[in-house]
Order: structure tokens, then sequence, then C-alpha cells
């Protein structure tokens, strides 16, 4: 810490601190948030926990649609990448930028795959009517997709601003990345609306929903009780699969860094931070496997 | 860290770099405090507004300008305005920022751009919900299921608004207590931390930890209100009460967010002038973690009448009770630091003793509203409605007003009119105290909460109210227009150190340079240890 100059350099936020103790509250920073990540799922384990307790033998009966197969294979796929993250924090430590990206483009294809396969869960669950909605319109289907739109944006705008925020010296920079954050803001009604154009017909074709009426649970029959355990089902592994989005997001930065060899044995925060990350993906996952798929 | 001594003469943060773009892009948590405090403030007068205008329709019985329902939406924007986008940011969000590096003698907060982000998701959210309250929401800001899931306004919008600004309010918490341990200058040990430091500490640990789950609960509510999974719908087999919990799990504990930054304040107020050490100061350390543990352990009593077990209200209302023993130790501990003082009557410490009055006020309430068979009466009258202002307004909006009293030398490098501000307290303790006394009284004659209108006998006790919210709002104003006149137009500058001070933010200039400190700052006493002579102190 000498001078302006070490302001507009070196890693990241660490201008005013020196490395030992920017490595160390980086560390704490990200705990605490696990710890809040944690408190998040906190409150849909509750609920569940209530209602399993309250309806014990029809969340018994409806885990059975589940294919246990395809979770246990997803519980695997996540414990493998986990593996490999571990591995790619040593290596890092190390300041072996090669095995870094090999370590951290593995995890992410291991996220891309579990994905996959949740995907086809899904879908199957779709085909099978155990598909929530109650106001019945078809804009039910826009749903996930406005979502991911949303989220994409509030992603793309704020990185932007970082970005920008972080170039505030370099008005060339600087406006560049005003300026792409705008379009971004701009272009976003008419991304959205082809995508979810796309999604729904994909939906459509995929779990060939009915078009007259609304798309209340079609399997008939069902109890209350039937469909609260599929409303939580899909909450907590939409409310977890949208984490491991944002985990492979942070992987995939690990790795452009590790492209820049950015890491050495005196510098290699990101990848432990986000090696952590990743873990509490893992990590909830399985406790997620047990509760839905083997109640039984 | 010596070569910063570059900085010109006359050079600081606020001109150090120039232009509009330089401040909306700054990671500098002293013009990021700032930015907060103007949005906060834009957001105090709308909600402000909605306020008066709901006192002017209940002047009188009956319908005066408004239907029923704009009644409803006009104390829906009134609540959803003032705690999402004004108290719960409030004063960790301005002066915690402005002040938590000075007072450790940091130059930033742990993650600069972090906190830049925060500012920017407050402002998303804040957005959000202004667009959603164009679309009138008329759920109350505790949106209560199933009610909320079937009301057609703009629940949806609002509720993601309040995620938007609970992870603004995590980020902020997080970025805050990353601060406080890494970041404290050499001698700075924990039992040499000024107070203010404390309660920002404890406030951060709250907002980490509580808003996830209130985050999480409103998803829910979204989820349920389109897929209807039936967690919250009895309809479908779930529980309403389970909403409830949930949503108090957070919302008890952000009466502390709002509060305890407030106790802080005082603290550090009353020992400068009143020229004497804070008395018990690691009592009013450990009380302030006390509140935010004990804190957690108490939402339940929001709900003595929703319908929760005899055995689980009896637990609620006996943690409650245990709540008024730390916030006591506080209140004694101010007292007994004013106790044979020297005490000089500024404006900062008119509003801290104020702050002192009204909070014994709010707190002796609580106890009222804590015993069960007393509350089932209580409960959704005019009472609670002055119980929380008393809290809220009496504590939390007042020690805002004081601290920024006390450091507007500090963050303006200007001195405003002590005779006009004296005047705007007048008006702000005897507005506010002619609104909510009178409300005491309504509660306990059964006039309920939230009605639009009432019967002919309350009508005294509420022109009463009416006339005082009117005084108060003016009172505001006033300060503000000084506050603000004073920093344009004040010809008087600011010394470093214009109170003779003692903590750390003090020895920087005013204003502070960009990087808050010429040469890294040691610290070898508490900031106290007032009563022996101040070497070197000024006048």
């Amino acid at each position: 810490m000498s001078s302006h100059a070490a302001v507009t350099s070196g890693p990241p936020e660490a201008h005013h601190w020196d490395p030992q103790t920017a490595y160390s509250g980086a560390k704490l920073g990200m705990w605490l948030f696990l710890a809040t990540e944690i408190l998040l799922f906190g409150v849909l384990f509750t609920c569940f926990a209530l209602y399993r307790w309250a309806f014990p033998a029809e969340f018994h009966e409806a885990s059975g649609h589940l294919k246990i197969s395809a979770g246990a294979i997803n519980t695997a796929v996540l414990i493998f990448s986990s593996y490999l993250v571990a591995l790619g924090v040593g290596a890092a430590q190390r300041g072996d930028n090669e095995k870094v990206k090999k370590m951290t483009l593995i995890s992410v294809v291991c996220g891309l795959l579990f994905l996959v396969i949740k995907s086809y869960e899904y879908f199957g669950k779709f085909s099978e009517g155990l598909f929530p909605a109650t106001h019945g319109a078809d804009w039910v289907l826009y749903f996930p997709a406005l979502v991911l739109g949303v989220f994409l944006l509030i992603a793309a705008a704020l990185t932007a601003f970082a970005f920008a925020a972080f170039h505030y010296h370099e008005y060339s920079k600087f406006y560049k990345y005003l300026g792409g954050a705008i379009v971004v803001m701009v272009l976003f009604p008419f991304l959205v609306s082809p995508l979810a154009d796309l999604l729904s017909s994909i939906i459509g074709s995929v779990a060939t929903l009915p078009e007259h009426t609304h798309y209340a649970w079609r399997g008939d029959g069902l109890t209350q009780s039937y469909k609260m355990y599929f409303g939580l089902y899909y909450a907590m592994t939409g409310l977890h699969a949208l984490h491991v989005i944002l985990g492979m997001g942070i992987l995939f930065w690990v790795y452009l860094l590790a492209r820049r060899n950015r890491f050495s044995s005196e510098y290699f925060t990101p990848m432990e931070i986000g090696g952590l990350y990743w873990h509490l993906v893992d990590l909830i996952w399985i406790y997620l496997f047990p509760l839905l798929y083997l109640i039984d | 860290m010596s070569a910063h001594a570059a900085t010109a003469e006359g050079e600081n943060y606020l001109n150090w770099q120039k232009g509009i773009w330089s401040w909306i892009t700054s990671t500098d948590h002293k013009r990021i405090g700032l930015m907060y405090l103007f949005s906060l403030v834009t957001f105090f007068i709308i909600g402000g507004m909605a306020a008066l205008v709901m006192r002017l329709e209940l002047a009188q019985p009956g319908a005066q300008f408004l239907d029923p329902n704009q009644y409803n939406v006009m104390f829906t924007l009134h609540g959803a305005i003032m705690i999402f986008l004004f108290i719960v940011p409030g004063i960790p969000a301005v002066l915690g920022n402005f002040l938590l590096p000075l007072m450790i003698g940091a130059q930033d907060v742990a993650f600069p751009r972090l906190n830049l982000m925060s500012y920017y998701v407050y402002l998303l959210g804040a957005v959000m919900a202004l667009i959603a309250l164009l679309n009138p929401i008329d759920t109350g800001w505790t949106f209560y299921a199933p009610y909320s899931m079937q009301t057609a306004t703009g629940v949806t919008l609002m509720t993601a608004a309040a995620f938007v600004l609970g992870f603004s309010s995590i980020l902020t918490g997080l970025n805050f207590i990353v601060t406080v341990h890494k970041l404290r200058c050499p001698g700075m040990t924990w039992h040499r931390m000024p107070v203010f430091v404390w309660a920002t500490y404890a406030t951060a640990v709250i907002q980490t930890l509580a808003t996830p789950v209130v985050g999480m609960t409103l998803v829910l509510l979204l989820v349920e209100r389109y897929f209807g999974i039936g967690v919250f719908d009895p309809k479908l087999g779930g529980d309403p009460v389970l909403f409830e919990h949930l949503f108090w799990f957070y919302s008890h504990p952000v009466v502390y967010i709002m509060v305890l930054p407030a106790f802080g304040i005082v603290g550090e107020i009353i020992p400068v002038f009143s020229r004497k050490p804070l008395f018990g100061y690691h009592m009013v350390c450990y009380a302030t973690l006390g509140i935010a543990v004990v804190g957690f352990l108490v939402w339940a009593h929001h709900m003595f009448v929703a319908g929760i077990s005899d055995g689980s209200a009896m637990y609620f209302s006996i943690i409650t009770f245990g709540v008024a023993i730390p916030t006591a130790i506080k209140v004694f501990n101010w007292v007994s630091t004013m106790y044979k003082g020297s005490i000089s009557l500024t404006t900062p410490m008119l509003y801290a003793m104020a702050f002192v009055f009204l909070f014994m006020i709010a707190g002796t309430t609580g106890i009222y509203l804590a015993t069960l068979a007393v509350d089932v009466f209580y409960h959704d009258t005019y009472f609670v409605v002055a119980h929380f202002h008393y809290t809220i307004q009496g504590g939390a909006v007042i020690g805002l007003i004081a601290g920024l009293h006390f450091w507007f030398p500090k963050i303006t490098g200007k001195m405003y009119n002590e005779h006009v501000s004296k005047v705007a307290f007048l008006l702000v303790f005897v507005g506010f105290n002619l609104t909510f006394l009178p409300q005491f009284v309504l509660g306990m004659e059964g006039m309920p909460r939230r009605y639009f209108d009432y019967l002919p006998q309350f009508a005294p006790m509420h022109e009463l109210s009416t006339i005082g919210a009117f005084i108060n709002g003016f009172g505001y104003t006033f300060a503000l227009v000084n506050l603000l006149w004073s920093w344009a137009f004040g010809k008087r500058k600011a010394e470093k150190n214009p109170y003779d001070s003692l903590s750390l933010e003090w020895k920087c200039d005013s204003p502070p340079i960009h990087l808050n400190f010429e040469t890294v700052p040691t610290v070898d006493d508490y900031p106290y240890a007032y009563g022996t002579p101040v070497e070197g102190g000024g006048h």
C-alpha cells in the first residue's frame, strides 16, 4: 500500500489491505455468505419437516414417483465435481494454473450434466401431470423463462455496473461497460419473449399440456398433501438448481482467471472461495437427496 | 501508507474527483453513505406525506377526501416505504457506511465494490417497490397469508422488491462484519471500539442472519401465489400461521436493525457533551450483543392472538420480558453518564436526551404488550401503533437525526445553525408526543388500528394526533432545510474536532480526505476517557 497508483492495480479489492488480511477477509465473507444460504434453504427444510410430519403417508407415496436412480447419479456427479474442485484448490495454492483450468472446467461440465439429468426428471413429472399451477393461464409456461431472464438481466446489469465502477478512473472503459449495461436493459424485453416462446414450445411438446383449460394439477384424484409434496419438491430442487447455475458461473470465472495465469502460491483466493461455494451447493444436494427421494 | 500524505491541501473526499460520474461509480464508503442519505431522505419525504394524508383523513370521523380503499393504499404506502426503503437500511447504510471505517481507523470497508453494488441493489429494489406501489397494494406491509395470495394488487412486484432490498441488506451486513473483524487499526482492540461500532456490528449480524429467512418466505409466498403448492393456504392443507412465524422470525429482529444503531449514536453523543466517561462501557457493549441475540428468540409475541398454543405464548411472553433487561442496562448507563456531568445542551445532546426519554416510554409500553392478558386487549388497537412509533420514530429516527447533527461537521466540513436547529428540535419533540401520546389513550379506549372510520367519542384524540403530526412534519422539514442550507451556504467552517471528542473519526480532517487518514492511526485507550485534560484538544 504505497501510493495512489497501487489503488488501480494489484489483486482486486486488495488495495487497502495487505494480502494476508485480504485473503482471510474474503474467506470470512464467503463463510458468512454460506451461512445466509443455509438460512435461505432452512426455511424450505422447515416447511418440509412440518408437512412431512403432518402428512407422512402421502409424502411416502408421492416420493415413489421420483426416480431414485436419477437422483443417485446426480449425487455421484456432484460429489465427483466437489472432489475435482478440492483438487483445484490445492493446485491453485501451488500456482498450477493448468490444473486449475482443467479441474474447474470439468466441474462446470459436471454441473451441466446435473442440470440435464434434473431437467429430464422435471419433464418426466410434467408429462405425468405433476405440474403445479392454479391461476390457469398460458403465461405460467413463461414463468421459468421470465425468472431466468430477470435473473440474467440483473446479473448482467450489475456486472456491467461493477466493471464500470472498477474502471472509473479510465473513462473509455467506464463508458464501454456503462453502455453495455444500458444495451442489456434496452434489449431485454426483446430477448425475453422469444426465449419464453421457445421454452413454452419445448415444455408443450414434451409434456403435452392440454391447450384449452388451466394447467392445474392434472393428476386426477391427487390429494392436497400429495400436491404439497411436489410443490416443495419443485421449490427445493428448483432453488438448488439456481445455485448450481450460480456456482457454475463462479467456477467459470475462476477458470478465466486461471487462463490468465493469475494464481500463484501468494494469490489463490478466488479458487478457494469459489470452491467453498461449490461445496455448499453439493452439500445441500446431499441433504435433499435422502429427504426427497429416499423417504421409503 | 505514508505516501498518501501526497494529498493536496484542501483536497477531501467531496472534491478529490469531480462530476456526477465520479459519484455514482465511487467505491468510497463516505460517498456511498451520502448517496444512501439522499435516497433515504427522498423516501422519508414520500412516506411522511402518506402519513400526513392519512392523519388528515382521520382528523374527523367519517370520510373526508379518501375512500376506504384509498386509505388502505395510503397506509400500505406509508408502512412499506418507511420500513423497507427508509428505516431498515437507515442508520447502518448512512452513518454506518460513513463512520465505521473512520471509527476503527481503516481506509474503507472490507469490500468497497460490494458496498457500491449493495447501493445499486437497494436502488433497484426501491424502484421495483415504487412501481409496485403505483399499482396499489392493500395488504399492509406484512403480506399476511392467505389474503396476500388472493388479492389482485401488485403484491408480486412488492414482495420481489422486498427480496431484492433484503439482498442489499445482507451484503451490507456481511461487509461490515468483515470490516470490523479484519480492518481495525493497530491498538484498536474489541474493548477499545466505540459503542457505535459495537452497535453497527451487532446490527450487521442480525442483517446477515435474519434477512435470508424472510427473503425465502416471500419467495415461497410468490411460488404459492402462482403455483398453489399450499404451504400457507389453509384451503390446500397449509398453515397461514406458519407464514406469520417465518415472517416475524425476521421482522422482529429487524426492529433491532432499526434501533440498535441509534443506541450506538446516543452512546457516542452523551459522553461527549457530559464530559464524562461512558458509564459501564463494557456493559453497554455486551448489552448490545445481548439484545441482538435475545431479539432472535421473541418473534411470536406478534402472534399472541393468531392462534398459537398457550405454552408457546407463555414462552414468548417471558423471553420478551427478558429483552427489557439489556435495554434497561443501556438506559441506566446513559443516565448515569449524564449524572453530575458537565452537560452542554447542544442540538445533538437534546436529541439524544429526547431519545432516552421517548425510548423509555416505548420500552415500558412494550412490557404492557408482552403481557399475555393485556395484549389480548391491546392487540390491533392504536396502543400498538403508538408503541411502535415511539420505538421507531422516537428511537431510530430521532437517533438518526441526532447523529446527522452530531457528525454534520465531519460530513460536510461546515457548522449548522444552532438556533434554528434547536427550534426544529422543539417542534419535532412536541409534535411527536402530541401525535402519539393521544394514540395510547385511543388504544386504551379500544380504537382499533388500520380503521378508516371511527366512533364520534374518539374524535378529540384523533384531532390532537393530526395536529401533532403536522407540527412533527414541520419540525422535520425545518431541521432538514437548516442542514441543507448550512451545507450549501453556511459560512462557519468546521474544525477537525469541534466537540473535543476522543474517538478516532474526529482525528481526521473535516471533511476527511479520500483515504481517511494521512497515516495509519494507532489507539491506546477506549474513546471515552473524558474528565482528564485533553492533550492538544482544540480550544
